[in-house]
């Protein structure tokens, strides 16, 4: 089980001071959330053409807010070598790409910065980013923290 | 990705966004370059070089330059062809509104003429009058008007159809006498001649009076539809304005070099976020600050230098950095936009600061409390993440009444985010609509508001707190806009991450 420090220690991150740094990550197959992505059960729709890779040792860089330096990153757990991830950009721009977690291995979903660690149990999941209401300007802005 | 690629373009990024002054020895680089670049178009070198202390100066500068450059005789042509231009347009608008009136004014003046006593055409009938003759001027007058109001309504469909003047002289008569005019016409005669009853005691007038009604009447009717169709015509269709391009900037631009290998679409793309909202924010301030200026619009000179080019050239140096054009666009881009004309060049400085923010991938204009570009002539740019707003909100701050009045809603929102949402919806009084357990977020709550007003339209704004403290290790509240059609929380909050509400109202856990 990884722990916040753990968790922070595959990204190369320190844990910010408020992080309890022994507190565990608890590893879940419902939704989560962390800060501007959402990780949710869902299948990859039949028509797109996939590419699954394995989630390499140092991870993969999801999202990375320039304004704040912050990165959402996705390891694999501890011995979870078959973790995959396949890039699947939406016509909206929300979904990043799909992840599979086999069975009794998991993922983990590591920001830099205040949102700490989520750990993502067996499973296929869709991971979006957020967005709000335009105001004024044409279309949907994504937001980033 | 090819990190190097990237890497490549940054740096030539930052190298385009370079603040502060130039040395002579810089300055002397860089109009080699541009005479480099001439010599690479096949133009002449103009040998006059004017520097100018921000990209305003630099544009009204080229422009007057343009103008003292452009000799009498062009000039006079131009005048010449705009009066060719001109007079068509005229004529049309004319001739599509006139025949309508000529017809409406004949109809009714004379089935008037007919029934008043006095001088007539046709000799008066014996006949008792249905009306005491004196209220039917009454009649006339109003009906004049009312035929002439709907013919306004029409005309400008009329004019819309690009035919002839044959087939506007035509068009009028036809819509004239079939289509609604003479309709309007003929009820606005009642309330005249119940007006005229009302007023009543007139004598019945003398032929003299009749006949000077009807000329001055049916005369300005007349004139008034020529005017009016010209100007309705010139409007929909203005004639194009006094212009006098030079053709050296398109000739720059022409030889501005190319690259197409992969790698220099990824050169460009990175280049061109990173550098591009600037620059536009950049050209938008110039065009708010000199669009006006009546020889931007006659003497027109376009620059180099910015967004449209920096990607582009980024890349060629990327595939071919020694090649001699390359080279030279380069040396010319050290300075700041540079306005390529055949009799001068007129470069711009940099700006003395710049201050941005960068939003994943791209770079724009931002500032909260500050000028976010800056010249040496004072020249100053004010955004807020990237919106060019106006000094007085980023200097003395707005309240929610001035935010409000604000015509341009990019600049409302702007506005709006530098004081935050949460805080704006407070002072503006919006009205809480629901609120709801926020899912896997335990103790929270989520909160949707709208303004009673709708001021702001196709908004609604949830309220949330996030699922981790801060650095300082409050648990922070904030606020962002969903659309106007949700009245769940919960549902809204699931549209923001495109997620259904029913597996959204399962999240186990946000940080």
């Amino acid at each position: 089980m990884h722990t916040y420090r753990s968790a922070l220690s595959l990204v190369g991150a320190s844990v910010p001071p408020h992080l309890i740094a022994d507190a565990e990550v608890p590893v879940l197959t419902c939704p989560q959330a962390q800060g501007d992505l959402l990780v949710f059960p869902d299948t990859p729709p039949q028509d797109l053409p996939l590419d699954w890779q394995p989630v390499p040792a140092n991870g993969i860089r999801l999202v990375h807010g320039e304004a704040t330096g912050n990165t959402h990153w996705l390891h694999h757990g501890f011995d979870s070598p078959g973790v995959r991830w396949t890039v699947a950009e939406s016509p909206d721009g929300l979904t990043l790409g799909f992840l599979d977690v086999p069975e009794s291995q998991s993922a983990q979903l590591i920001h830099t910065d205040e949102h700490g660690a989520n750990g993502i149990g067996p499973g296929v999941y869709r991971i979006n980013r957020k967005r709000e209401q335009a105001v004024g300007a044409a279309r949907d802005r994504l937001v980033a923290d | 990705v090819d990190r190097t690629a990237t890497e490549f373009a940054r740096e030539r990024a930052e190298e385009s966004l370079r603040v502060g002054p130039l040395t002579d020895a810089e300055r002397a680089a860089v109009v080699d370059g541009i005479r480099r670049c001439y010599d690479n178009a096949g133009l002449v070198w103009p040998d006059r070089v004017v520097w100018a202390p921000s990209p305003v100066a630099g544009q009204l500068i080229a422009v007057r330059l343009a103008r003292r450059h452009t000799p009498t005789a062009v000039r006079v042509r131009a005048v010449a062809a705009l009066v060719r231009r001109v007079v068509p347009v005229v004529v049309m608008g004319a001739s599509a509104f006139v025949p309508g009136v000529a017809v409406c004014c004949a109809g009714i003046a004379a089935t008037l003429l007919v029934s008043l006593p006095g001088d007539a055409i046709i000799a008066p009938s014996n006949e008792v009058p249905m009306f005491p003759p004196e209220h039917l001027r009454g009649m006339w007058v109003a009906g004049l008007v009312g035929g002439l109001a709907a013919l306004v309504m029409f005309v400008r469909a009329l004019i819309a159809d690009n035919g002839g003047i044959g087939s506007n002289l035509v068009m009028g008569v036809l819509m004239t006498i079939f289509a609604t005019v003479p309709a309007p016409a003929l009820i606005a005669e009642f309330p005249g001649l119940g007006v005229s009853w009302l007023l009543g005691g007139f004598a019945p007038p003398s032929p003299g009076w009749v006949n000077l009604v009807l000329a001055v009447g049916l005369g300005s009717a007349l004139v008034g539809a020529a005017v009016t169709g010209g100007v309705v015509r010139w409007r929909d269709r203005p004639p194009v304005p006094l212009h006098h391009p030079d053709p050296a900037h398109d000739r720059l631009v022409a030889s501005l070099p190319t690259a197409t290998a992969d790698d220099c679409e990824r050169v460009r793309f990175v280049t061109d976020e990173l550098t591009g909202r600037v620059d536009r924010s950049v050209e938008r301030a110039v065009q708010d600050a000199t669009g006006a200026d009546v020889d931007v619009r006659r003497y027109p000179v376009g620059h180099l230098g910015g967004h449209r080019h920096t990607g582009q050239l980024a890349a060629a140096a990327r595939v071919a950095p020694d090649r001699a054009d390359v080279r030279a666009f380069v040396a010319a881009s050290r300075a700041g936009w540079w306005w390529p004309h055949t009799a001068f060049v007129v470069v711009g400085e940099r700006p003395t600061a710049l201050r941005l923010e960068r939003v994943a991938d791209t770079q724009r204009l931002h500032s909260a409390d500050g000028p976010a570009a800056e010249w040496a002539d004072g020249t100053r740019v004010y955004a807020v993440h990237g919106t060019i707003v106006p000094a007085g909100l980023v200097e003395e701050g707005w309240d929610v009444e001035a935010i409000h009045e604000h015509p341009n809603s990019e600049v409302r929102r702007a506005a709006i985010e530098l004081i935050g949402w949460t805080a704006f919806i407070r002072r503006a009084g919006w009205r809480l609509v629901a609120t709801a357990a926020d899912p896997g977020n335990p103790p929270h709550e989520l909160a949707l508001y709208e303004d009673p007003l709708r001021r702001l339209p196709d908004v609604r704004v949830l309220v949330m707190t996030n699922g981790s403290p801060d650095r300082s290790g409050t648990v922070r509240k904030h606020a962002e806009t969903v659309p106007d059609t949700f009245d769940d929380p919960v549902a809204a909050a699931a549209w923001q991450y495109g997620c259904p509400v029913r597996t959204y109202r399962q999240l186990g856990r946000r940080t």
